[in-house]
Protein backbone atom coordinates (compact mmCIF):
# COMPACT_ATOMS: atom_id res chain seq x y z
CA UNK A 1 0.00 0.00 0.00
CA UNK A 2 1.51 3.40 -1.12
CA UNK A 3 1.76 5.70 2.01
CA UNK A 4 -0.58 8.63 2.04
CA UNK A 5 1.08 12.29 1.03
CA UNK A 6 -1.10 14.38 1.33
CA UNK A 7 -1.23 17.50 -0.85
CA UNK A 8 -3.41 21.22 -0.58
CA UNK A 9 -5.90 21.58 -3.54
CA UNK A 10 -4.50 23.49 -6.34
CA UNK A 11 -6.08 27.02 -6.42
CA UNK A 12 -6.64 28.31 -2.44
CA UNK A 13 -5.29 31.42 -1.40
CA UNK A 14 -3.66 31.15 1.63
CA UNK A 15 -2.96 34.27 4.44
CA UNK A 16 -0.80 33.39 7.36
CA UNK A 17 -0.15 34.86 10.61
CA UNK A 18 1.12 34.38 13.80
CA UNK A 19 0.90 31.11 13.25
CA UNK A 20 -2.46 30.73 11.99
CA UNK A 21 -4.07 31.07 8.56
CA UNK A 22 -7.06 32.11 6.74
CA UNK A 23 -7.49 30.03 3.26
CA UNK A 24 -10.09 31.29 0.74
CA UNK A 25 -11.62 29.01 -1.35
CA UNK A 26 -12.74 30.48 -4.79
CA UNK A 27 -14.98 27.46 -6.01
CA UNK A 28 -17.84 27.45 -3.52
CA UNK A 29 -16.32 30.88 -2.28
CA UNK A 30 -15.87 30.39 1.14
CA UNK A 31 -12.92 31.49 3.92
CA UNK A 32 -11.65 28.34 6.31
CA UNK A 33 -10.20 29.37 9.82
CA UNK A 34 -7.04 27.20 10.64
CA UNK A 35 -5.71 27.51 14.40
CA UNK A 36 -2.13 26.98 15.16
CA UNK A 37 -2.43 22.60 14.63
CA UNK A 38 -4.56 22.75 11.84
CA UNK A 39 -2.15 25.35 9.65
CA UNK A 40 1.17 23.75 10.73
CA UNK A 41 -0.49 20.36 9.23
CA UNK A 42 -2.15 22.16 6.41
CA UNK A 43 1.38 23.53 5.32
CA UNK A 44 2.72 20.63 4.91
CA UNK A 45 0.32 18.88 2.84
CA UNK A 46 2.76 19.59 0.18
CA UNK A 47 2.26 15.79 -1.72
CA UNK A 48 5.90 15.12 -1.04
CA UNK A 49 5.34 14.85 2.79
CA UNK A 50 3.64 11.15 4.24
CA UNK A 51 1.74 11.76 8.02
CA UNK A 52 4.84 10.06 9.74
CA UNK A 53 6.59 12.43 8.01
CA UNK A 54 4.76 15.25 9.24
CA UNK A 55 4.88 13.62 12.90
CA UNK A 56 8.63 13.44 12.93
CA UNK A 57 9.07 16.96 11.56
CA UNK A 58 6.48 18.46 13.97
CA UNK A 59 7.93 16.16 16.77
CA UNK A 60 11.67 17.68 16.53
CA UNK A 61 10.28 20.75 16.02
CA UNK A 62 8.42 20.84 19.50
CA UNK A 63 10.11 18.21 21.10
CA UNK A 64 6.98 15.41 21.01
CA UNK A 65 6.64 12.00 20.50
CA UNK A 66 6.09 11.60 16.66
CA UNK A 67 3.78 8.48 17.72
CA UNK A 68 0.97 10.38 19.76
CA UNK A 69 1.30 13.27 16.94
CA UNK A 70 0.34 10.24 14.13
CA UNK A 71 -3.18 9.93 16.28
CA UNK A 72 -3.55 13.75 16.48
CA UNK A 73 -2.98 14.53 12.78
CA UNK A 74 -4.81 12.21 11.19
CA UNK A 75 -8.16 13.68 12.49
CA UNK A 76 -6.82 17.01 11.19
CA UNK A 77 -6.15 15.83 8.03
CA UNK A 78 -9.69 14.07 7.61
CA UNK A 79 -11.21 17.29 8.30
CA UNK A 80 -8.98 19.18 6.15
CA UNK A 81 -9.96 16.99 3.14
CA UNK A 82 -13.83 16.98 4.51
CA UNK A 83 -13.75 21.04 3.88
CA UNK A 84 -12.07 20.43 0.58
CA UNK A 85 -8.99 21.75 1.65
CA UNK A 86 -6.73 18.76 1.04
CA UNK A 87 -6.96 16.71 -2.19
CA UNK A 88 -9.60 13.62 -1.82
CA UNK A 89 -13.27 13.12 -2.25
CA UNK A 90 -14.62 16.37 -1.21
CA UNK A 91 -11.85 18.32 -3.24
CA UNK A 92 -12.76 16.22 -6.33
CA UNK A 93 -16.43 16.89 -5.97
CA UNK A 94 -15.76 20.49 -5.47
CA UNK A 95 -13.79 20.78 -8.77
CA UNK A 96 -16.31 18.87 -10.61
CA UNK A 97 -19.28 21.06 -9.43
CA UNK A 98 -16.98 24.31 -10.33
CA UNK A 99 -16.50 22.47 -13.65
CA UNK A 100 -20.55 22.22 -14.35
CA UNK A 101 -20.21 25.67 -12.88
CA UNK A 102 -18.81 27.18 -15.62
CA UNK A 103 -19.82 24.52 -18.65
CA UNK A 104 -23.31 26.03 -17.27
CA UNK A 105 -22.18 29.96 -17.18
CA UNK A 106 -20.42 29.23 -20.75
CA UNK A 107 -23.83 28.09 -22.47
CA UNK A 108 -25.80 30.87 -20.91
CA UNK A 109 -23.39 33.31 -22.29
CA UNK A 110 -24.15 31.52 -25.82
CA UNK A 111 -27.54 32.37 -25.33
CA UNK A 112 -28.55 35.48 -27.00
CA UNK A 113 -30.47 37.92 -25.42
CA UNK A 114 -33.31 40.02 -26.83
CA UNK A 115 -33.40 44.15 -26.95
CA UNK A 116 -35.98 45.72 -24.91
CA UNK A 117 -36.48 42.53 -22.53
CA UNK B 1 -47.87 46.47 -2.43
CA UNK B 2 -50.81 46.07 0.16
CA UNK B 3 -49.12 46.75 2.92
CA UNK B 4 -47.95 50.59 1.96
CA UNK B 5 -50.71 51.93 3.92
CA UNK B 6 -51.12 49.75 6.63
CA UNK B 7 -47.86 50.62 7.73
CA UNK B 8 -47.95 54.41 6.70
CA UNK B 9 -46.11 54.31 3.90
CA UNK B 10 -47.66 55.78 0.68
CA UNK B 11 -45.47 55.42 -2.32
CA UNK B 12 -42.95 53.08 -3.41
CA UNK B 13 -40.84 53.11 -6.45
CA UNK B 14 -37.90 50.98 -7.82
CA UNK B 15 -34.71 51.59 -9.41
CA UNK B 16 -32.15 50.08 -11.20
CA UNK B 17 -28.17 51.17 -11.03
CA UNK B 18 -25.71 49.32 -13.12
CA UNK B 19 -28.68 46.10 -13.42
CA UNK B 20 -28.59 45.92 -9.59
CA UNK B 21 -32.48 46.54 -8.45
CA UNK B 22 -33.16 47.91 -5.08
CA UNK B 23 -36.49 49.40 -3.99
CA UNK B 24 -37.55 52.65 -1.62
CA UNK B 25 -41.15 53.05 0.06
CA UNK B 26 -41.59 56.22 1.89
CA UNK B 27 -44.50 58.42 3.90
CA UNK B 28 -44.09 61.12 1.52
CA UNK B 29 -45.57 61.28 -1.86
CA UNK B 30 -43.53 64.40 -2.63
CA UNK B 31 -40.52 62.80 -1.75
CA UNK B 32 -41.21 59.55 -3.80
CA UNK B 33 -41.72 62.18 -6.91
CA UNK B 34 -38.43 63.81 -6.28
CA UNK B 35 -36.15 60.71 -5.95
CA UNK B 36 -37.72 59.50 -9.41
CA UNK B 37 -36.86 62.80 -10.88
CA UNK B 38 -33.51 62.87 -9.08
CA UNK B 39 -32.12 59.71 -8.20
CA UNK B 40 -28.97 58.72 -10.36
CA UNK B 41 -30.77 55.95 -11.20
CA UNK B 42 -33.46 54.40 -13.86
CA UNK B 43 -36.45 54.41 -12.37
CA UNK B 44 -37.91 50.58 -13.21
CA UNK B 45 -41.32 48.89 -12.10
CA UNK B 46 -40.32 45.80 -9.75
CA UNK B 47 -42.21 44.75 -6.38
CA UNK B 48 -39.31 42.96 -5.08
CA UNK B 49 -36.08 45.11 -5.71
CA UNK B 50 -34.21 44.65 -3.20
CA UNK B 51 -32.29 45.93 -0.86
CA UNK B 52 -35.63 47.70 0.54
CA UNK B 53 -34.57 50.97 1.33
CA UNK B 54 -37.73 52.85 3.67
CA UNK B 55 -37.58 56.79 4.17
CA UNK B 56 -39.88 58.12 7.32
CA UNK B 57 -40.01 62.01 7.05
CA UNK B 58 -42.93 61.79 9.46
CA UNK B 59 -41.33 61.90 12.58
CA UNK B 60 -41.19 64.60 15.28
CA UNK B 61 -39.18 64.98 17.63
CA UNK B 62 -39.17 65.96 21.47
CA UNK B 63 -38.85 69.88 20.48
CA UNK B 64 -41.37 69.61 17.66
CA UNK B 65 -38.49 69.68 15.35
CA UNK B 66 -39.13 67.18 12.30
CA UNK B 67 -36.23 64.60 11.92
CA UNK B 68 -35.77 61.70 8.99
CA UNK B 69 -34.94 58.40 8.97
CA UNK B 70 -33.27 56.09 6.22
CA UNK B 71 -33.51 52.68 7.02
CA UNK B 72 -31.92 49.71 4.64
CA UNK B 73 -33.56 46.76 5.62
CA UNK B 74 -34.33 47.19 9.11
CA UNK B 75 -30.96 48.67 9.83
CA UNK B 76 -31.12 52.61 10.45
CA UNK B 77 -28.52 54.20 8.10
CA UNK B 78 -29.44 57.96 9.33
CA UNK B 79 -31.32 59.82 11.66
CA UNK B 80 -31.22 63.26 11.06
CA UNK B 81 -32.86 66.57 10.86
CA UNK B 82 -31.49 67.41 7.51
CA UNK B 83 -32.76 65.73 4.38
CA UNK B 84 -30.15 66.52 2.30
CA UNK B 85 -27.92 64.05 5.00
CA UNK B 86 -30.32 61.72 4.26
CA UNK B 87 -30.23 61.76 0.77
CA UNK B 88 -26.21 61.68 0.89
CA UNK B 89 -26.40 58.71 2.70
CA UNK B 90 -29.14 57.36 0.71
CA UNK B 91 -26.44 57.69 -2.24
CA UNK B 92 -23.21 56.48 0.10
CA UNK B 93 -25.13 53.04 0.60
CA UNK B 94 -26.05 52.59 -2.66
CA UNK B 95 -22.39 53.02 -4.16
CA UNK B 96 -21.43 50.17 -1.52
CA UNK B 97 -23.92 47.96 -3.97
CA UNK B 98 -21.54 48.22 -6.65
CA UNK B 99 -18.48 47.10 -4.51
CA UNK B 100 -18.84 43.47 -4.94
CA UNK B 101 -18.30 44.02 -8.80
CA UNK B 102 -14.82 45.97 -8.40
CA UNK B 103 -11.57 44.46 -7.97
CA UNK B 104 -9.44 48.05 -7.63
CA UNK B 105 -9.48 47.22 -3.74
CA UNK B 106 -10.92 45.06 -1.37
CA UNK B 107 -14.27 46.54 0.36
CA UNK B 108 -15.40 45.43 3.29
CA UNK B 109 -18.28 45.91 5.33
CA UNK B 110 -16.98 47.80 8.79
CA UNK B 111 -16.85 51.63 9.90
CA UNK B 112 -13.94 53.43 9.98
CA UNK B 113 -13.30 55.84 13.41
CA UNK B 114 -10.36 58.01 14.59
CA UNK B 115 -10.28 58.43 18.22
CA UNK B 116 -7.96 60.60 19.39
CA UNK B 117 -4.62 59.94 17.69
CA UNK B 118 -6.06 55.79 16.94
CA UNK B 119 -7.40 54.59 13.58
CA UNK B 120 -9.70 52.31 14.05
CA UNK B 121 -12.10 49.98 12.53
CA UNK B 122 -15.47 49.03 14.03
CA UNK B 123 -18.20 46.61 13.26
CA UNK B 124 -20.64 47.67 11.20
CA UNK B 125 -23.41 46.86 13.91
CA UNK B 126 -22.28 49.80 15.37
CA UNK B 127 -23.53 52.17 12.70
CA UNK B 128 -26.90 52.76 14.35
CA UNK B 129 -26.07 53.05 18.13
CA UNK B 130 -22.95 55.35 17.41
CA UNK B 131 -25.98 57.29 15.66
CA UNK B 132 -28.45 57.11 18.68
CA UNK B 133 -25.83 58.02 20.83
CA UNK B 134 -24.26 61.01 18.95
CA UNK B 135 -25.02 63.51 21.99
CA UNK B 136 -23.01 61.84 24.32
CA UNK B 137 -20.17 60.88 21.95
CA UNK B 138 -19.74 64.23 20.19
CA UNK B 139 -17.87 66.00 22.91
CA UNK B 140 -15.29 63.17 22.34
CA UNK B 141 -14.26 64.81 19.50
CA UNK B 142 -15.54 62.34 16.83
CA UNK B 143 -17.15 62.55 13.58
CA UNK B 144 -19.47 59.15 12.66
CA UNK B 145 -18.24 57.91 9.08
CA UNK B 146 -20.44 58.59 6.09
CA UNK B 147 -19.86 54.78 4.78
CA UNK B 148 -20.01 51.59 6.45
CA UNK B 149 -17.82 50.19 4.51
CA UNK B 150 -14.11 50.97 3.61
CA UNK B 151 -11.50 50.57 0.71
CA UNK B 152 -7.89 48.20 1.91
CA UNK B 153 -5.41 48.68 -1.03
CA UNK B 154 -4.60 45.59 -2.47
CA UNK B 155 -0.82 46.54 -2.05
CA UNK B 156 -0.15 47.91 1.18
CA UNK B 157 -3.07 46.99 3.33
CA UNK B 158 -3.90 50.48 4.08
CA UNK B 159 -7.87 52.11 4.35
CA UNK B 160 -7.70 54.25 1.56
CA UNK B 161 -10.04 57.13 0.59
CA UNK B 162 -13.19 55.65 -1.55
CA UNK B 163 -14.72 59.13 -3.19
CA UNK B 164 -18.33 58.33 -3.84
CA UNK B 165 -19.32 57.78 -7.08
CA UNK B 166 -23.18 59.14 -7.21
CA UNK B 167 -24.47 62.49 -6.73
CA UNK B 168 -27.19 64.53 -6.96
CA UNK B 169 -26.86 67.64 -8.54
CA UNK B 170 -27.14 71.34 -6.65
CA UNK B 171 -30.55 72.31 -7.80
CA UNK B 172 -32.28 69.02 -7.66
CA UNK B 173 -30.87 69.47 -3.68
CA UNK B 174 -32.42 72.55 -3.28
CA UNK B 175 -35.81 71.82 -4.80
CA UNK B 176 -35.87 68.95 -2.15
CA UNK B 177 -35.36 71.22 0.53
CA UNK B 178 -38.17 73.56 -0.61
CA UNK B 179 -40.44 70.09 -0.66
CA UNK B 180 -39.06 69.09 2.53
CA UNK B 181 -38.40 71.73 6.06
CA UNK B 182 -35.08 71.11 7.01
CA UNK B 183 -32.50 72.02 9.81
CA UNK B 184 -28.80 72.08 8.08
CA UNK B 185 -26.65 69.72 9.91
CA UNK B 186 -24.43 70.69 12.32
CA UNK B 187 -22.07 67.87 12.37
CA UNK B 188 -21.63 66.39 9.25
CA UNK B 189 -20.31 62.44 9.15
CA UNK B 190 -17.09 62.54 7.72
CA UNK B 191 -15.58 61.07 4.63
CA UNK B 192 -11.59 59.51 4.20
CA UNK B 193 -9.43 61.75 3.01
CA UNK B 194 -6.08 60.07 4.12
CA UNK B 195 -4.47 56.66 3.38
CA UNK B 196 -4.01 54.97 6.98
CA UNK B 197 -2.86 51.80 8.65
CA UNK B 198 -5.38 50.40 11.30
CA UNK B 199 -3.81 50.63 14.61
CA UNK B 200 -7.49 48.90 16.35
CA UNK B 201 -9.39 45.90 14.64
CA UNK B 202 -12.70 45.47 16.62
CA UNK B 203 -14.89 42.80 15.29
CA UNK B 204 -17.87 41.30 16.37
CA UNK B 205 -17.24 38.33 18.70
CA UNK B 206 -19.72 35.63 20.31
CA UNK B 207 -21.46 36.82 23.68
CA UNK B 208 -19.27 36.22 26.71
CA UNK B 209 -18.45 37.43 30.18
CA UNK B 210 -16.56 40.74 29.21
CA UNK B 211 -17.98 43.38 26.33
CA UNK B 212 -14.54 43.34 24.83
CA UNK B 213 -11.84 40.71 25.04
CA UNK B 214 -8.78 40.60 22.57
CA UNK B 215 -8.48 37.87 19.93
CA UNK B 216 -6.27 36.43 17.91
CA UNK B 217 -5.09 38.00 14.69
CA UNK B 218 -5.67 35.14 12.55
CA UNK B 219 -8.72 34.72 13.94
CA UNK B 220 -9.36 38.66 13.50
CA UNK B 221 -8.67 38.25 9.77
CA UNK B 222 -11.16 35.36 9.32
CA UNK B 223 -13.68 37.80 10.24
CA UNK B 224 -12.61 41.00 8.66
CA UNK B 225 -13.00 39.10 5.16
CA UNK B 226 -15.98 37.74 5.82
CA UNK B 227 -16.92 40.80 5.73
CA UNK B 228 -15.55 41.69 2.41
CA UNK B 229 -17.58 42.14 -0.32
CA UNK B 230 -15.32 41.75 -3.10
CA UNK B 231 -13.32 39.22 -1.65
CA UNK B 232 -14.78 36.82 -4.75
CA UNK B 233 -13.32 39.93 -7.65
CA UNK B 234 -9.72 40.29 -5.40
CA UNK B 235 -9.25 36.27 -4.76
CA UNK B 236 -5.55 35.80 -3.26
CA UNK B 237 -4.25 39.48 -3.02
CA UNK B 238 -7.34 40.80 -1.05
CA UNK B 239 -7.12 38.31 1.66
CA UNK B 240 -3.03 39.01 1.69
CA UNK B 241 -4.12 43.00 1.65
CA UNK B 242 -6.35 42.13 4.38
CA UNK B 243 -3.90 40.04 6.18
CA UNK B 244 -1.46 42.79 5.99
CA UNK B 245 -3.72 45.49 7.62
CA UNK B 246 -4.38 42.79 10.62
CA UNK B 247 -0.76 42.35 11.26
CA UNK B 248 -0.16 45.94 12.12
CA UNK B 249 -3.31 46.18 14.72
CA UNK B 250 -4.41 45.54 17.84
CA UNK B 251 -7.50 43.09 17.69
CA UNK B 252 -10.27 42.96 19.98
CA UNK B 253 -13.45 41.61 19.85
CA UNK B 254 -16.88 42.46 20.78
CA UNK B 255 -18.40 40.38 23.05
CA UNK B 256 -21.65 42.78 24.65
CA UNK B 257 -25.32 42.17 23.04
CA UNK B 258 -25.86 45.63 24.39
CA UNK B 259 -25.96 47.95 21.74
CA UNK B 260 -24.88 50.79 23.75
CA UNK B 261 -22.48 48.50 26.19
CA UNK B 262 -21.01 47.89 23.27
CA UNK B 263 -20.22 50.92 21.16
CA UNK B 264 -19.03 52.48 25.20
CA UNK B 265 -16.83 49.68 25.79
CA UNK B 266 -15.09 49.81 21.94
CA UNK B 267 -14.58 53.78 22.56
CA UNK B 268 -12.92 53.07 25.66
CA UNK B 269 -10.78 50.32 24.02
CA UNK B 270 -9.87 53.01 21.76
CA UNK B 271 -9.34 55.41 24.42
CA UNK B 272 -7.42 53.57 26.49
CA UNK B 273 -4.79 52.21 23.44
CA UNK B 274 -4.80 55.79 22.56
CA UNK B 275 -3.55 56.59 25.93
CA UNK B 276 -1.14 53.90 26.55
CA UNK B 277 0.65 55.00 23.16
CA UNK B 278 0.89 58.33 24.57
CA UNK B 279 2.32 57.01 27.66
CA UNK B 280 4.84 55.07 25.74
CA UNK B 281 6.28 58.36 23.69
CA UNK B 282 6.33 60.52 26.81
CA UNK B 283 8.49 57.72 28.52
CA UNK B 284 10.48 56.92 25.15
CA UNK B 285 11.19 61.26 24.97
CA UNK B 286 12.51 61.26 28.92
Amino acid sequence: VARVKPRTRAGLAVAEIDGEAVVYDPVPSKLHYLNHSAALIFGLCDGHTTIAEMAETIGEAYEMDPGELDAQIRPLLKELRERGLVEGKAAEEIARAAAERDAAVAKLRRIPVPKDT
Amino acid sequence: MDELGHLGWVAYRSFELDGLLFGVRTDSADFAGWLADSLPAKLVLDEHAEPNYSVSLGGLGKLGRRFYILYRDSTVLARTFDVVELVRALLTDLDSLRYGHRSDAVYVQTMFLEVGGIDVLFPDELFGTFDEIRRRIRPLGLSLPASRFVAVDLGTGEVVPSPGSLEVDDAALRGLAELVPSEPTSWPRATLERRTAVDLLCTMGSPGPEPVQPVSRGFALYVLASQAANLHEVGGPGLKALGRLVEQAVCWEISSRDSRLMADSALGLARSIDAERTRATVGGTN
